[in-house]
């Protein structure tokens, strides 16, 4: 029986060793040839959901962390140790979340990766906030962790405010002249065309705001099309995403179209049919769009068998990312790491410079522009430039 | 004018200095809250300072007040009120970063804090040296100042430097904070766009930085959204393309008038751009929305070489300018455009301080330049200190920055000092003062980068010296200006 939220501990560490010691083995070393002497442990903690809904993401999560550590031994460890991975079900709710950090904790993590869910990453972080211990958060929104505060919490994922920054720049690199902002009324679409609404206003763009809850997108096409918008930017669900971009062009707009991270879905493309070419998304960066990412999506195949997702990839840059802090600081004392991973030197992720905010939101976010072609979506744009 | 004697100016500069220093002294020491330079009840005190008395000033119409060095020669400087003080703060950047005066005495900057060079380092850095900050700018609204980052700065190159723009919190003068260094592929210059919502980083010379098209054969401008410091972002498109003829080349500033257009000089001349608003563009045809990372061209282009030598760089390397809103003489509002143009080469046929007219430029003929076709504007006068009361004969000599006072212009010429030019007839500009520090024993010589007309005083960023404050004691000609700009003069 799979039990969604429970709590258990998964020994993988073991498995990990196996598996690094088997690279390493393949590997060079600076001293005589053989495999790098690693002489102790540094123990990193994986928080993930492991049933229910989500565990099929879960394990895709713990399988990136476990890549990462495999490959850091394979290059002679951290510190000259070997690095090792337990992992922990944080489930999906606040509870899971509090139990899967205390037991981490209890393993003596030097750090963790993980979380997916937002209320389980963010009761996480508040239970390591005691000890201090770092959190790279690599699946979860960040909005809410961020106003939560904890000093040793760090998202890697971007906030819904750096989705709208994301929708207004790519705006500007298509020139838009009128742009109409499109939500189906739902709280979490309403705020994200507020915030694309009030940055276009502040640059002097002629925009339009409209909510939608019903059915009749025929009509709301014909509004828009009237207005004279060369740029529909819509923030509501994939499927009457999908809907208004097909109502859109039979009305005879001709401009571009653009749908927030809710359309990454087929729901949207099969919805829209072949409307939907062209049509550009603000989303997170996936192994699927990055060319950045090819090489390492084939060893991911070679070992697990099968393609990565996004959760994988997060939780592979953010065990680097921990690993790259730790050697920084020369220590794994959980103050001299923290105080490392916002100056993280020559670290990059598949998405380019990773570097923290004072207030631990990226500075530099994972939002890119997708766009569909052939029926599927493509990258249009990393929208980075370091 | 008359120059005063030599040594008559000196004994009375010392005396001066000795006298007005006796403020500025008093500030080192920890005296009583009435001194004038102790700022301990607004937030904190003053940290020592060097002042270097010009006794050997070559000067007419101008009187010495202070000089103070802070970290060290600087190529730039700016300033921000802060209401809840009820003063100014100056803020100067040059290769040993970053120093900060309270103006509550405007005749006395009082230190009150610093960034060092070494404390700006990023890894990889070679050394502790700033480069270069030209026409520093600030946001006056969020007390932000802007250190822009060039390539050659710690120890890097044109192709192997890192190049952008520090963004350092001055809401606590006394306690100044970087926020974040973001790299940027430019960093000569850098101006604040609409409101310090973006930011235009500009130059240098040569590409060869990561990001740059190789056709080009200087960096042009490159925006950077910074509505949100936490969050800035630059834009991988570049603006003002194709500028010297049809090549893209060098941008060296950016200096917004007080209508708000960004005027971007360099090789190849002088172009504004709306960067708010919706305007008619002269180049597509068409009445579209500016933005400042699309701006719409207004005018401009640049004036026929005047240095009879020839340089192939530097005849057409308009260095910076100044469009003067308003009419002067028999031009129309707006008609004109003062420029420098730098050419750094023997002071007889070093860079000059050119007038312009901008007519005939308004239907986007600067943008359809091209060498066999060349478009030129009209030059209305051109003026140099050479051969001109209290000039050197040899040193560096060429026209640097300035500011504009009513008529008169106010403008950094390297080793020639600081030159007070009256423009009131734009075809006949005319040295009315000037202040030259030539090396003596204890004397620091003078290399003037940028002079600031502000609040009835003069401000020299010098690159040797630190900053001079000085007073211009001629006759001010037109009417004084409410605003000064020091490189973005936004409404």
């Amino acid at each position: 029986m799979r039990r969604r939220g429970a709590v258990r501990s998964v020994a993988l560490g073991a498995a990990a060793l196996v598996v690094s010691g088997l690279l390493g083995a393949c590997s060079g070393s600076d001293e005589g040839g053989g495999a790098p002497k690693l002489r102790g442990e540094i123990t990193f903690g994986v928080l993930a959901p492991l049933a229910g809904d989500l565990a099929e993401r879960g394990q895709d999560l713990v399988d990136g962390a476990q890549l990462a550590a495999a490959e850091l031994n394979d290059q002679g460890g951290v510190l000259g140790r070997q690095v090792k991975v337990v992992v922990e079900d944080g489930g999906c709710t606040s509870a899971t979340g509090e139990q899967g950090a205390t037991g981490l904790a209890a393993k003596k993590v030097v750090g963790m990766v993980g979380g997916l869910c937002e209320d389980a990453a963010v009761a996480a972080a508040k239970a390591m906030a005691a000890t201090g211990t770092p959190f790279l958060v690599s699946s979860a929104r960040a909005d809410r962790l961020i106003e939560a505060g904890v000093s040793s919490a760090f998202p890697m994922e971007a906030t819904v405010y750096q989705e709208a920054l994301a929708a207004v720049h790519w705006m500007a690199y298509r020139s838009a002249q009128q742009v109409a902002v499109l939500d189906d009324g739902s709280p979490a679409a309403q705020r994200l065309s507020g915030l694309v609404t009030d940055r276009l206003k502040a640059d002097g763009l002629p925009v339009s705001r409209q909510s939608t809850d019903g059915p009749d997108l025929a009509k709301l096409a014909g509004t828009v099309t009237a207005s004279k918008a060369d740029f529909v930017y819509w923030t509501g669900a994939a499927e009457p995403g999908g809907r208004l971009v097909s109502a859109l062009r039979q009305a005879g707009y001709t401009g571009n179209f653009m749908a927030s991270s809710e359309s990454d879905s087929p729901k949207f493309l099969q919805a829209a049919g072949e409307a939907a070419e062209d049509a550009f998304l603000t989303t997170a960066a996936g192994p699927k769009l990055l060319p950045t990412a090819a090489d390492w999506t084939a060893r991911f195949k070679d070992r697990y068998r099968r393609d990565p997702g996004r959760d994988a990839m997060q939780a592979y840059d953010a065990l680097r990312a921990l690993a790259q802090a730790v050697r920084q600081a020369g220590d794994t004392a959980p103050s001299k790491v923290v105080e490392n991973i916002p100056r993280l030197e020559d670290f990059t992720t598949f998405t380019g410079v990773l570097r923290f905010a004072a207030d631990h939101s990226l500075t530099y976010d994972n939002y890119v522009i997708a766009q569909v072609k052939g029926g599927t979506f493509t990258l249009a744009s990393k929208l980075r430039t370091d | 004018m008359k120059a005063k004697p030599l040594v008559a100016g000196a004994v009375a500069l010392a005396m001066a200095a000795a006298v007005q220093l006796g403020g500025a002294g008093a500030a080192f020491a920890a005296g009583p809250a009435s001194s004038p330079s102790d700022n301990s009840a607004h937030g904190g005190g003053v940290l020592d300072d060097v002042h270097n008395v010009p006794t050997t000033a070559v000067k007419g119409n101008v009187t010495f007040i202070d000089n103070v060095r802070g970290v060290s020669g600087y190529s730039a400087l700016n300033f921000i009120n802060y209401k809840k003080y009820g003063y100014d703060f100056m803020f100067a950047n040059g290769t040993g970063g970053l120093a900060v005066w309270s103006l509550k005495n405007p005749k006395h900057p009082a230190l009150v804090s610093k960034i060092t060079a070494a404390e700006l380092r990023l890894p990889g850095d070679t050394q502790d040296r700033f480069w270069e900050g030209e026409n520093m700018t600030v946001d006056p609204k969020r007390k932000l100042v802007f250190l822009t980052r060039d390539p050659r700065g710690f120890g890097g190159t044109v192709s192997t430097g890192q190049s952008g723009v520090y963004i350092v919190d001055v809401k606590n003068p006394w306690k100044p904070e970087v926020v974040t260094f973001h790299p940027i592929p430019a960093g000569h210059t850098a101006t604040c766009i609409n409101d310090c919502k973006y930011l235009w980083s500009v130059g240098p010379a040569n590409t060869g930085t990561p990001g740059q098209d190789p056709s080009w054969k200087g960096v042009p401008v490159r925006v950077t959204d910074i509505h949100d410091i936490k969050h800035p972002y630059t834009f991988d498109q570049a603006v003002d393309l194709g500028r010297h003829d049809g090549v893209t080349d060098y941008v060296h500033s950016v200096d917004v008038d007080k209508n708000g257009i960004a005027w971007a000089s360099g090789e190849g001349g002088v172009r504004g751009y709306w960067t708010q608003g919706r305007h008619y563009d002269p180049v597509l045809k068409r009445k579209r929305v500016a933005t400042a990372y699309d701006p719409v061209p207004y005018a401009g282009g640049t004036v026929v070489a005047t240095n009879p030598a020839g340089t192939e760089f530097f005849d057409f390397f308009d260095h910076n300018a100044y469009h003067n809103t308003e009419k002067v003489r028999g031009f129309d509002k707006g008609e004109l455009l003062y420029i420098t143009n730098e050419n750094i080469t023997t002071c007889s046929q070093a860079g000059e301080f050119k007038i312009a007219s901008l007519k005939g430029s308004y239907d986007g003929e600067g943008w359809r330049s091209t060498p066999e076709n060349p478009f030129r504007l009209d030059l209305i006068s051109h003026w140099s200190p050479w051969g001109k009361e209290g000039s050197a004969t040899t040193g560096s000599c060429s026209a640097h920055w300035f500011t504009v006072n009513g008529n008169i212009v106010a403008q950094g010429w390297y080793g020639q000092g600081t030159r007070f030019i009256d423009v009131s007839d734009p075809r006949n500009p005319t040295q009315v003062g000037y202040f030259r520090v030539p090396a003596g024993e204890g004397v620091t010589g003078g290399s003037a980068s940028a002079v600031y007309w502000h609040n009835g005083l003069v401000y020299v960023a010098d690159y040797n010296r630190g900053v001079d404050v000085l007073r211009f004691d001629g006759k001010l000609a037109g009417k004084p200006d409410d605003k000064i700009c020091w490189n973005s003069c936004d409404k």
